[in-house]
């Protein structure tokens, strides 16, 4: 696997699933998927996953939504608007 | 149209001067009114108010609540009161002096408020066909100080006047007003000076107070968001600027390789206008919450980008930290008809069960000067994050500031100050002007921690209720400024 093909993701837990994030932490990084946060107070876990296994988190038992992550961004200095 | 809630017109009276529905009782009425009155029941307390009409003022009262389906009419039930329990108000008959009093008598902690003559409503006219009466093309530039009453009675009987109102009389109008202003203002005032809305002749300079400041009411604000804790998701800060002396920084980087000193500016800019000083060392005053604490989180690198999972690491510690207030001046654009962030409505949801309300900017893609139009961006698109628009000292909606054309919480939720905003930049710089929806954002903000502070009790949901419902109405669409102006509490 390259790591051109390695998609950023955040993963949303199910309300009822919150107290075992933890554990779906893990389930998930049996999934395919490398951890790098466990936000426990918003109940989301960021990392990242080989595109082709990116569905394969969804199905992950307390895992409510994947979605890949956005870039955001400001103007750059010195820009019109801000 | 059709966007009347009654109509009421008795024997072919157009301009309400005797109304209907003439009851006993006796007081005075006004023009245009029934003859009953409007009694405002407390949320809380709308039994109790109910029962004192009963027995303080001696009246009957029949209540919505023992109807079915909330349908009664209050003739048939022989009552002379009817206490409407989901909007928590009562239509009374009655002296209204009576009332009056015994309101008067009863004393801060009543259950009843405001009492008001009930009007009479008229159905809207059908609009002429093809005439828009507000096309979305036209530069809405009527200025702030004119609040002219849009004339109430209209109906299928009077004569036709909505149709007189074309784009061409409305443009024609706004013309003519912005000549009288010129005129007024004895030639051009220029963008150091700031026109009081409701005060008249009154312009107000920046040399004390920014202009956002003033037209934000903050100045006159006896609140300083004290020991709120107020998040700024940003590009960091500069801890060492002299203006925040002294103050409680806490501070945390969620951009891999990069320190929370700000190598950017915005989030210096954008903690200034939330929570700068009141007294800082050079004037003007720019900052609004300057009692509150600073939570200084750097989810955008120095280059001014940054990726969702550092900003939801951000949240997160600001949840995690105690903080009410969550201010964002970032997005990503969306495209019209793309649907909002499921992870970040769920995100902002939780956040606002655990009393912590975000803040974020509606985004700067659109470019009207040349009619072109973009949706709020992400994550300020979803429902439960509130949208900042921006707005220029006169009050118009600035060139970029992105529209509410999404549905499902694409929607501008209020607008606050953001063309020419002055505040804190990293030393050696100290003060820059600025001008983007990140401006207008952190104005919103700081707000919020005065509201916070004003009450303490309210839940993060409260708080939006309060900042929403305290905004002043501006002459301007919805999707464009949402529920008006931010005002300080």
């Amino acid at each position: 696997m390259t790591e051109q093909s390695r998609l950023n993701v955040t993963v949303l837990v199910d309300d009822a699933a919150l107290q075992r994030i933890r554990s779906i932490a893990r389930r998930l990084e049996k999934a395919g998927m490398k951890v790098e946060e466990v936000q426990e107070e918003i109940g989301t876990i960021t990392g990242s996953v080989p595109a082709d296994e990116l569905r394969a988190l969804e199905h992950v038992e307390g895992v409510s939504g994947v979605e890949e992550q956005r870039q955001v961004s400001i103007a750059p200095p010195g820009s019109e608007v801000q | 149209m059709a966007k009347q809630t009654r109509k009421r017109v008795q024997g072919g009276t157009t301009n309400g001067g005797t109304g209907g529905g003439v009851l006993p009782g006796g007081g005075a009425m006004e023009q245009g009114t029934t003859g009953r009155f409007l009694v405002l029941l407390k949320e809380d307390a709308i039994s109790e108010g109910a029962k004192m009409l009963e027995e303080k003022v001696g009246l009957q009262v029949a209540r919505s609540a023992d109807f079915t389906a909330g349908v009664l009419s209050a003739e048939a039930a022989g009552a002379d009161s009817v206490v409407f329990d989901e909007i928590g108000v009562a239509v009374v008959r009655g002296d209204p002096d009576l009332h009056r009093a015994t309101l008067a008598a009863a004393g801060e902690d009543s259950p009843l408020s405001i009492v008001e003559p009930e009007r009479i409503v008229y159905a809207l006219a059908e609009q002429p066909a093809g005439g828009s009466l507000l096309p979305a093309d036209i530069p809405f530039s009527l200025p702030p100080v004119i609040e002219q009453p849009v004339a109430p009675v209209l109906t299928a009987e009077a004569p036709a006047a909505p149709a007189l109102i074309t784009t061409e009389y409305l443009l024609g109008y706004r013309d003519a007003i912005d000549g009288l202003l010129r005129h007024l203002r004895g030639g051009e005032a220029g963008a150091e000076a700031y026109r009081e809305p409701a005060a008249g002749a009154r312009i107000v300079s920046e040399a004390q107070a920014t202009w956002g400041l003033q037209a934000t009411r903050v100045l006159e604000s006896k609140f300083s968001g004290k020991d709120v804790k107020v998040a700024v998701l940003d590009t960091g800060f500069d801890t060492r600027h002299p203006d925040f002396a002294g103050r409680q920084i806490t501070t945390a980087s969620f951009v891999p390789g990069q320190a929370v000193q700000d190598g950017n500016g915005h989030g210096t800019h954008c903690i200034g206008t939330a929570l700068g000083a009141r007294q800082p060392g050079i004037l003007p005053r720019y900052g609004i919450a300057f009692g509150g604490r600073i939570f200084a989180g750097k989810v955008l690198s120095n280059q001014g980008s940054g990726a969702d999972g550092w900003i939801l690491a951000g949240i997160n510690w600001a949840i995690a930290n105690g903080c009410r207030v969550v201010s964002m001046s970032l997005g990503a654009p969306v495209q019209p008809g793309q649907p909002f962030s499921q992870i970040f409505e769920t995100v902002a949801r939780r956040a606002l069960a655990k009393g912590t309300l975000i803040v974020a900017a509606a985004g700067n893609e659109s470019d009207r000067r040349v009619g072109r139009f973009e949706p709020v961006g992400h994550p300020a698109n979803c429902p439960s994050i509130l949208a900042v628009a921006a707005v220029d000292v006169n009050l118009r909606i600035a060139f970029f500031s992105n529209r509410g054309l999404n549905p499902m919480g694409g929607q501008v939720d209020i607008a606050a100050p953001g063309v020419d905003v002055y505040s804190s930049w990293p030393m050696p710089t100290r003060y820059r002007r600025l001008q983007g929806t990140s401006m207008a954002t952190p104005h919103v903000a700081g707000i919020a921690a005065l509201f916070v502070e004003a009450s303490p009790k309210a839940s993060a949901s409260d708080i939006w209720r309060l900042i929403t419902q305290g905004a002043r109405r501006l002459p301007l669409p919805s999707s464009d400024v949402g529920a008006g102006l931010v005002q300080a509490p």
